[in-house]
């Protein structure tokens, strides 16, 4: 049996009707969306029109026309952060972030004079709201964080940071990278001025698609400028939503499966797959809870995870060896490392032993699949 | 729903603002008849009964609804998304007074019902061509299609035309509504 459970990397198999929309637009349309004065560039236009507008059912957006599309999720919080942060601006985050966030701010840090404060959350990913309330300053311009771990798959407490941004008066990005599709999300509700989604993991659509929204009244420096089919005369980019941030031919296969993943997951209802979801992780956990030796990181409640699960047999062996006797013997496909999260894995405990290995659930998951996963480590332990 | 769908047939640079796209697009089915609705619902409205034809102006957005039985065209865009945008929710509008048209008042209220000569007696008579007509009877003739507001003709402004400007909006208000 082949097992795919890396789904926190980029979720694998897609629904049907992606690989379907995909071809049919690259097969009969095919052209790019909006720069021809012929019927199927207005076509290929309304195809990318409508994946917006499912992203904005999604996410609870009123004007679509803030959904400016992306590469990924890294590319958009670049946007953000770039776009937006200016020397002596200061941010807040936390010890869960990936390096997507992390980085950025680093190198703004270094380059443009911004200052961060990245706060600690404990070993089980709990982030204290007093302490973000308490490092908030004169100077604060934005908190960034993630959503949820892609290490420990833990939901940090968006509404709350929501709502302490809007007392605040701080702009709020968000790295949805691990709840988008899975999680509800409502800008309005948590208060989300820069939402940042990628459209390869929980949304379901290809690789190389991503977007950010951008709150009305926000006005970032777009990351990169060049054509974007309107107003060319110009000598700048023009100062209207999405075309000022799409410079360049898009992604429009890309996008069109994402449309199409966007879609299925409303068709579905994100509740639903969430519930499902939640019976997996919880059956996961309490699987893998009863393996002797094992470590899981962060915590036991369902409740306060995405399908995402680290663990180590700690000092009985190495990750990497043992995701690859997974691979090789089993046919189980999961993560092993830092997952670009170095911060995570020493807030958690497990970068001592240079990270963990990672298994990422999908709505396509099972509970078989669970099992098997379990048998396999009990095996493996067995004969260390 | 009533209205199926609205197609974008072209997308164009916009005339008044070179900055700015129109697009033309085609209605699956016929609106004529929601018209005379539309034109209650909507505040900032320039109806003409006979062609039929309904323009709606959008002066927070800066765009403009021009609005028939079977095409519509919207001016003074950003970009095409703007413009499926605002398409997508006219025809939202659409079905939204489509299903509620028992409860809704249809309004006539249209520049079709002026009469040329009427509109002409109450301009100043300058033809001294500020309206970009050469004369005042050119304006009233295109001002009765619609492409003109009463503010394109300055002296009607000025203290010595007043009592004309009251006369010629109290006849506006007065033939424009009148059922058709
Ligand atoms: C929390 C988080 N942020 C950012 C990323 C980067 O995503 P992408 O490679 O799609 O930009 C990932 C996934 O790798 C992630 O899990
Ligand atoms: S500006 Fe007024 S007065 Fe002058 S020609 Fe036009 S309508 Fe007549």
């Amino acid at each position: 049996m082949e097992v795919y459970f890396d789904n926190a990397a980029t979720s694998y198999p897609k629904p049907e009707i992606v690989h379907r929309k995909i071809f049919d637009f690259m097969k009969n349309l095919g052209v790019s969306a909006g720069r021809g004065a012929y019927k199927k560039a207005f076509e290929a236009d309304r195809l990318v029109f409508e994946t917006r507008k499912s992203l904005a059912e999604l996410f609870n957006i009123d004007d679509l026309t803030r959904i400016v599309f992306t590469h990924n999720v890294t590319e958009a919080i670049n946007l953000a952060l770039k776009g937006l942060l200016e020397s002596g601006d200061h941010v807040i985050t936390s010890s869960l972030e990936h390096n997507a966030i992390r980085r950025p701010l680093k190198e703004l840090e270094r380059e443009r004079g911004i200052e961060t404060t990245f706060i600690e959350c404990d070993q089980q990913g709990n982030l204290p709201l007093a302490k973000v309330e308490a490092a908030i300053k004169e100077n604060t311009k934005l908190i960034a964080c993630l959503h949820a771990s892609n290490v420990i798959g833990k939901l940090l407490p968006i509404r709350e940071l929501g709502q302490l941004a809007n007392e605040f008066n701080l702009h709020f990005l968000v790295d949805t990278a691990q709840t988008a599709g899975v999680y509800p999300i409502d800008v309005k509700e948590m208060n989300i001025d820069l939402l940042a989604f990628t459209g390869h993991k929980g949304l379901l659509g290809p690789t190389g698609t991503g977007g950010l929204y951008i709150e009305e009244g926000i006005d970032l420096a777009p990351l990169r400028t060049g054509g974007t089919g309107n107003n060319a005369v110009s000598e700048y980019p023009p100062a209207d939503l999405p075309n000022r941030y799409e410079a360049g031919t898009i992604n429009v296969a890309g996008i069109v499966g994402l449309g199409a993943g966007v879609d299925y997951i409303l068709e579905k209802g994100v509740a639903e797959i969430r519930e499902y979801e939640l019976e997996l992780i919880d059956y996961a956990l309490t699987e893998l809870a009863k393996i002797e030796d094992l470590t899981i990181y962060g915590s036991l409640n369902p409740e306060q995870r995405v399908g995402v699960i680290s663990f180590n047999f700690e000092e009985l062996i190495n990750h990497h060896d043992l995701a690859h006797q997974l691979d090789s013997e089993y046919q189980l496909m999961v993560r092993a490392g830092l997952h670009c999260s170095p911060l995570a894995h020493r807030t958690v405990g497990s970068f001592e032993f240079e990270g963990s290995v990672r298994v990422g659930l999908s709505y396509f998951n099972t509970k078989e699949e669970i099992d098997y996963l379990i048998k396999a480590l009990k095996e493996i332990k067995q004969a260390l | 729903m009533y209205l199926q769908k609205i197609s974008i047939d072209t997308m164009q640079r916009c005339m008044a603002d070179k900055s700015k796209v129109r697009v033309k697009g085609t209605l699956s089915d016929d609106v004529g008849e929601l018209l005379p609705y539309l034109n209650g619902v909507f505040d900032k409205t320039i109806y003409n009964h006979k062609m039929p034809k309904l323009e709606i102006e959008f002066e927070d957005k800066s765009h403009k609804i021009i609005l028939t039985s079977k095409e519509v065209r919207v001016d003074r865009l950003s970009n095409s998304s703007q413009g499926r945008q605002v398409l997508d929710w006219l025809k939202e509008k659409i079905n939204e007074i489509y299903a509620q048209q028992d409860q809704l008042e249809p309004d006539y209220k249209s520049l079709s019902n002026l009469k040329v000569p009427e509109v002409y007696k109450h301009l100043p008579q300058l033809n001294c061509a500020e309206c970009g007509e050469q004369t005042c009877f050119a304006f009233a003739t295109m001002y009765v299609k619609g492409d003109y507001d009463l503010q394109d003709c300055p002296p009607l402004f000025t203290a010595e035309f007043a009592e004309a400007k009251e006369e010629l909006e109290a006849y506006l208000q007065e033939a424009m509504y009148k059922q058709s």
